[in-house]
């Protein structure tokens, strides 16, 4: 945007806005496209003089006399564009988006629901003290050992279901408050994950926001001590009956795991979100990540390589000074991990798997033994794809996301 | 002339995580 392209004497129109007054900033940006920005307590000040209808000339007069100097207004309009919160010439303001499920959000999270969650989480913890038979332990995960296309699609693919409601929480604690999400598949390090995008949560207050952040956490224990209740009649009997209850113990073990998990928060999991906003921080990863990179890129002598610290909000770079080496250990443990767990096993399971396939090289063996690995590795498989594509994305200077951070 | 900074709000994404024994 430059002076000639717009008439700094006629109001501009600007797109629905929301505004949030909490801490040093303002945040403020559009809901219907999740484009926000931290504002400081002037700037949000002048933007409401621009959406009440004042010319950017008349705007700046007012804070030259408010403020007692004068104020770049070309480079606000530029940064107002670059948010996205002018509406370009000729385009019309589109109806707010609809909300769906609102109502039925406004059901889960009523006290009736919550009696009943505490009710069958009590009555499940209960059960797994006393009855020892669906006290959760690895051991659970194997249920069946009559082929493993069936051992691996149930610990695999029945967690799928107990997966989309703990995303479904999230979106309906969004929906609650008003906010559109969104469901993707990506990566954090080498663990394919499910993710729910709630960017508008940073437009709400702060104490509104925990419950939307919890709500996956809590469906994986309601789910836990359900599939625990509902198992302890079955696991003792024979045939179909104690197969479904050993099953039903699997998709526990496998919600625990995932429930666990969530303590890897340097994975910017949902613990992480919770901590960072408990912490009153923006965005503790990135700015970490930055901070981290900078040390590097000092020690070489990269000077004009580095990120300018202005970027950062003074929270995130105060909690970033530890924080990042938090960071470093976690991704270090996992790193470790990796090689001395997961990768012998990867070989054993792959060892194993071949010598069934010498010992029986029938079609329905072939298949089973193929369909294992596929189920197996498939996942790491994914994850690794979508990081060779997220680092093509990065590195190639004529895309659109050269500039976007990494994933990792 | 007083340049006013903008820093970019954080994202939100909330997560979770998507034989050898039988075999031997």
């Amino acid at each position: 945007m430059d002076g000639t392209a717009v008439d700094l004497d006629r109001p501009l129109r600007l797109y629905p806005l929301t505004y949030l007054e909490e801490g040093e900033d303002v945040t403020v940006g559009r809901a219907d496209i999740d484009s926000y920005g931290l504002f400081p307590a002037d700037g949000a000040a002048l933007l409401r003089r621009l959406e009440a209808g004042e010319s950017p000339n008349e705007a700046a007069r007012w804070y030259q006399e408010q403020y007692g100097e004068s104020v770049d207004m070309l480079e606000f309009l530029e940064v107002l564009e670059e948010f996205e919160l002018l509406v370009p010439e000729g385009e019309q303001v589109a109806e707010a988006p609809v909300i769906r499920w609102r109502r039925l959000a406004q059901a889960v999270f009523s006290w009736p629901a919550w009696c009943l969650y505490a009710a069958v989480t009590l009555a499940g913890v209960v059960v797994m003290i006393v009855d020892d038979r669906v006290t959760p332990q690895y051991q659970n995960i194997f249920f069946t050992t009559s082929s493993l296309v069936a051992l691996t699609a149930g610990n695999v693919l029945g967690q799928l279901p107990w997966i989309l409601l703990h995303e479904g929480a999230h979106a309906l604690g969004g929906r609650r408050l008003g906010l559109n999400s969104t469901l993707k598949i990506g990566r954090r390090f080498y663990y394919l994950v499910f993710l729910t995008s709630l960017d508008g949560l940073v437009a709400v207050p702060r104490k509104k926001r925990y419950l939307p952040m919890l709500a996956g956490m809590g469906v994986d224990v309601v789910v836990v001590c359900g599939l625990s209740l509902a198992a302890a009649p079955l696991v003792g009997h024979g045939g179909a009956t104690g197969f479904f209850g050993r099953l039903l113990l699997a998709m526990a073990f496998g919600a625990l795991l995932r429930l666990a998990w969530q303590f890897y928060f340097f994975l910017r999991t949902d613990l992480y979100f919770l901590a960072v906003t408990v912490l009153g921080c923006n965005d503790l990863q990135t700015v970490s990540r930055q901070m981290l990179q900078n040390r590097i890129r000092a020690l070489l002598g990269r000077h004009e390589a580095m990120v300018d610290p202005e970027t950062w909000t003074p929270r995130d770079r105060s909690v970033g000074r530890w924080y990042m080496w938090l960071m470093v250990g976690g991704y270090t443990l996992l790193t470790v991990l990796a090689f001395t767990v997961m990768l012998p096993a990867a070989i054993r399971i792959t060892e194993l798997a071949v010598h069934k396939l010498v010992r029986d090289t029938s079609f329905l063996n072939v298949t089973d033994v193929c369909v294992f690995l596929v189920l197996n590795f498939g996942e790491l498989a994914l994850a690794g794809y979508l990081a060779v594509r997220g680092w093509r994305r990065r590195t190639d200077p004529g895309s659109t996301n050269a500039a976007a951070p990494a994933s990792v | 002339m007083k340049k006013i900074t903008v820093r970019k709000a954080g994202t939100v994404r909330l997560t979770s995580a998507a034989g050898g024994p039988v075999l031997a």
